[in-house]
């Protein structure tokens, strides 16, 4: 399979034009010299240049703000990154941040419990405080188990771009983004500059699909901007029979609901921004933790989030940086009663505020250097609901600190460039975290490498330290990531990328369920592995972007192999492959113009063989099932601007009505959740520019 | 390792394909305006009444220069552009290395060590083989061309630039 990858990826390099930038096909902005021998440098510095950017270029030397504190284009800057513009994701017809992220090599999705859906990230099951999920830098995972819920979530008409750090980013962001970092920067004033609505229905054979609807309202005036927005999504993870492992089944269909509010206010003026955002995640659950419930009950997931930021350039080499921030969450809020069949279900509410500071210096000392250092503390606090009890602290209310310095230098030198940066956490819950990270780029001729390792940590969130098994302390769970990359940039219109990885993992938290032989105590609970865990493997990324559209192909592999997992992840009798997760994943998207204003795109998202446990023996054993390969196939077809300033699209996903699966990555005996079946849907977008005079 | 194998083979291959042989141009007239202004901001220990442009190998700015300095030649300084070899630098008080010369600059460097000359390089990067003053074309900006600016080099030669020309320069070492 891997040598039919590369034959296409060789295919397409040598087929790739021949074509250096012939001066006489572009209008010389230059007259002759004469005319211009007045001009000082600094009016030759300001004229524009005669030549463009391909819109490849412009992806990737836009500049990346996730993975340094200082932005740096894609092919610079110390992490394997992803980009993911605007114009990929209207034109794949991409509804959701799970179609988006459907994309990234390396990323699949996974049953947690309960009806909920996360990400496995290069083999390993990563929901729970391994990937940061941020909007426009603001973390969105939620502060009781740092989870990420996705399907239907996250509506991708209010998406500037998406960039994806596929690697730790704990030096920077902390205990949150072990093993990657996932940026959504929404559309600001000067991107919006007018009001644009949007809506989609979808629809399947039987029932309704994704149902979104959203406005956004922006613009950029002197040096005020401002954008105010608003989504609404409706739709349900599945319409398909889901069985659970002993048998027992229901018709998802309305039993499987996701709906989602999201609303959001941005305001900049000079160096002082204000950013709020409000997302309220709402689902219907019946699958249950192991045996499914006699009815479905819902399950909500509430965060708002506040951010006030000054920057101030002290001097032109110079510039201090303090922000302030809140987020409040409501995580697996169920405020019901259930029936008392449905024992595993529970009401339970909690209040949770993270307060958080970050003051930090950039600094240009010399012309070969970058620094930048600051400080950043937080408080994590959990109020339950009167009734309930934290398990471990035997009270209702935890409050933890975090203080952690932070540092990092950018070395210009002939050699290569050189990113070493480390951040070290102090923590009233678990102790300390140092997380140190080297980074070396260097370009060589059209070929960048980048040769990076970094430690980085997943704290204990508030209820994995206090579910933890036996009352023990939980310490931070460490990683070291090595990484290689090599990308070329080929032409002005093709890029490919690929890497290599090795990641280790200590003192795994992981959830012990009753099912492992280790359990004393409590029935389950989180606990430190003894085991270091991890995966090897390798990434491609490739891209082509031209008149016609483009092509996008990413490919991802890894194997444990070389590694242990622990024996909730792993596949009895093969060692080479953790549970639930494909070993080999490829993506292709591409969309093709087709005169003026229409365009098709196609897509296809190829796992390979995957494992879980689908059902039980007479003893209560799962029984191990090989899944097939999965192809999700998607097609969509977009106009823009056949009227003007509308985009009318009509898509079918899932065209050949594959039967998805989202299997559980760890043995909690969760049989496969099944995924949404083919689905057409129609998508509009119309867009009312503000008056120039406004702007 | 197969794997690395094929990884290996994919990067030489995409160094080696047709589509890598790739490349832009700077334009010799925008860059001859860029020249004019160095000589014009950059001070020499003696004062110059005679400014002596020397060019080495085979580039479309030599053309542009000496059109734009026919026209420059004012009553306190004159300009002459030619053509020189490695040997002849050291007469020379600007001296410009073509793209396709850069092999020589060290050449040129060791020859002139010290001497207040400004040595200018077509090719990006070339602080470190002795240029003064390197063009590039900015890859992240629209292909503008932009220069980078070796203070050290400046001064190892005697010569002061001011602001203008450090103000708007990528600087390197």
């Amino acid at each position: 399979m891997l040598r039919q990858i590369l034959l296409i990826i060789l295919t397409m390099l040598y087929m790739a034009p021949v074509r250096g930038q012939d001066t006489s096909i572009y209008k010389s902005a230059l007259p002759d010299s004469v005319d211009l021998s007045g001009m000082s440098i600094e009016d030759l510095s300001k004229m524009r240049s005669k030549y463009a950017s391909t819109e490849l270029e412009k992806t990737i030397n836009q500049a990346i703000e996730a993975a340094s504190r200082k932005p740096l284009p894609v092919r610079k800057t110390p992490s394997i990154v992803s980009v993911i513009t605007e114009d990929e994701i209207v034109r794949s017809g991409a509804r959701s941040l799970m179609d988006v992220l459907q994309m990234v090599p390396g990323i699949e999705f996974n049953v947690d419990v309960e009806g909920v859906v996360g990400m496995s990230f290069r083999g390993l099951w990563a929901n729970e405080g391994k990937i940061s999920l941020q909007i426009d830098g603001q973390e969105i995972n939620e502060i009781a188990y740092a989870s990420i819920q996705l399907g239907d979530h996250f509506a991708t008409s209010l998406i500037k771009k998406v960039e994806i750090i596929r690697g730790p980013g704990s030096a920077i962001y902390g205990g949150c983004a072990e093993y990657a970092v996932i940026n959504i920067m929404t559309k600001k004033g000067q991107d919006l500059k007018g009001i644009i609505a949007n809506a989609s229905v979808g629809q399947t054979a039987t029932t309704y699909g994704l149902r979104t609807a959203s406005v956004a309202v922006g613009d950029s005036v002197k040096k005020l901007k401002y954008s105010i927005f608003g989504s609404v999504m409706q739709g349900q993870r599945s319409d398909r029979i889901y069985s659970d492992v002993r048998g027992q089944c229901y018709n998802m269909t309305g039993s499987s609901d996701l709906a989602d509010v999201t609303a959001g206010l941005a305001l900049s003026y000079k160096g002082l921004s204000l950013r709020f955002i409000y997302d309220n995640y709402e689902m219907t659950t019946r699958d249950g933790l192991l045996p499914i419930f006699t009815k479905a009950y819902p399950m909500n997931f509430l965060s708002a989030m506040t951010r006030l930021q000054y920057k101030a350039d002290l001097s032109k080499k110079l510039q201090f940086t303090a922000a302030f921030s809140h987020k409040y969450s409501e995580p697996w809020t169920y405020r019901g009663t259930p029936a008392p069949v449905d024992s595993d279900y529970n009401s339970y509410l909690l209040h949770a505020n993270t307060y958080k500071l970050n003051l930090s210096l950039l600094w240009d000392p010399i012309y070969w250097l970058n620094v930048n250092a600051g400080f950043e503390g937080y408080n994590d606090r959990g109020h339950l609901a009167p009734g309930l009890m934290f398990r471990t602290d035997n009270t209702n209310f935890v409050s933890y600190m975090n203080y952690a310095p932070f540092a990092q230098l950018l070395i210009k030198s002939s050699f290569a460039n050189v990113t070493i940066g480390a951040r070290y956490d102090v923590s009233t819950a678990f102790g300390q975290a140092f997380n140190p990270r080297l980074g070396v780029t260097k370009k060589i001729g059209i070929v960048n490498f980048k040769l990076l390792y970094a430690s980085s940590f997943r704290a204990p969130a508030i209820e994995s330290f206090q579910y933890s098994l036996d009352n023990m302390k939980l310490k931070p769970e460490c990683s070291k990531t090595l990484e290689f990359e090599a990308s070329i940039k080929i032409g002005k219109n093709m890029y490919l990328s690929a890497n290599l990885f090795d990641i280790s993992t200590i003192n795994a938290i992981t959830y012990f369920v009753k099912t492992d032989s280790v359990i004393t105590g409590y029935p389950d609970g989180y606990r430190n592995s003894d085991i270091t865990i991890g995966s090897q493997g390798l990434e491609l990324e490739y891209k082509y972007k031209a008149a016609f559209g483009f092509i996008n192909l990413g490919y991802s592999f890894y194997t444990v192999q070389n590694k242990h997992l622990d024996e909730a992840n792993r596949v009895p009798g093969n060692d080479k492959i953790s549970l639930g997760t494909a070993r080999n994943k490829l993506n292709l998207q591409a969309s093709f113009s087709i005169g003026r204003y229409l365009f098709v795109s196609p897509s296809i998202n190829w796992l390979d063989k995957r494992y879980g446990y689908l059902t039980v023996d007479a003893n209560d054993n799962g029984i191990l099932t090989e899944y097939k390969p999965q192809v999700i196939a998607n097609l969509y077809l977009g106009s823009d601007n056949l009227v003007k300033n509308l985009t009318v699209g009509i898509g079918v996903s899932n065209l050949t009505d594959e039967h998805i699966i989202y299997p559980q990555a760890y043995n909690s005996l969760h049989a496969p959740l099944p995924g949404l079946s083919r689905e057409l849907f129609l998508k509009l977008s119309y867009y009312i520019p503000f008056k120039k005079t406004n702007q | 390792m197969n794997l690395i194998r094929l990884l290996i083979l994919l990067i030489f291959f995409g160094l080696f394909s047709p589509a890598a042989a790739y490349c832009q141009h700077m334009d010799p007239k925008e860059n001859s305006v860029y020249v004019y202004n160095f000589i014009k901001y950059t001070t020499w220990p003696k004062k110059k009444n005679n400014v002596v442009v020397g060019i080495v190998g085979n580039t479309p700015l030599e053309g542009e220069l000496q059109k734009l300095f026919s026209r420059k030649t004012s009553s306190s300084v004159s300009y002459s552009v030619k053509r020189i070899t490695t040997t002849e630098a050291k007469n020379a008080d600007v001296v410009i290395v073509a793209a396709g010369a850069t092999d020589q600059l060290r050449e040129i460097t060791a020859q002139t060590a010290h001497m207040p000359i400004l040595i200018i390089s077509e090719k990006e990067s070339m602080g470190h083989a002795g240029a003064c003053i390197c063009f590039y074309l900015d890859e992240e900006n629209d292909y503008k061309t932009g220069y980078q600016l070796s203070v050290r080099n400046v001064h190892a030669r005697g010569l002061q630039v001011n602001e203008q020309i450090l103000n708007n320069a990528v600087l390197i070492r």
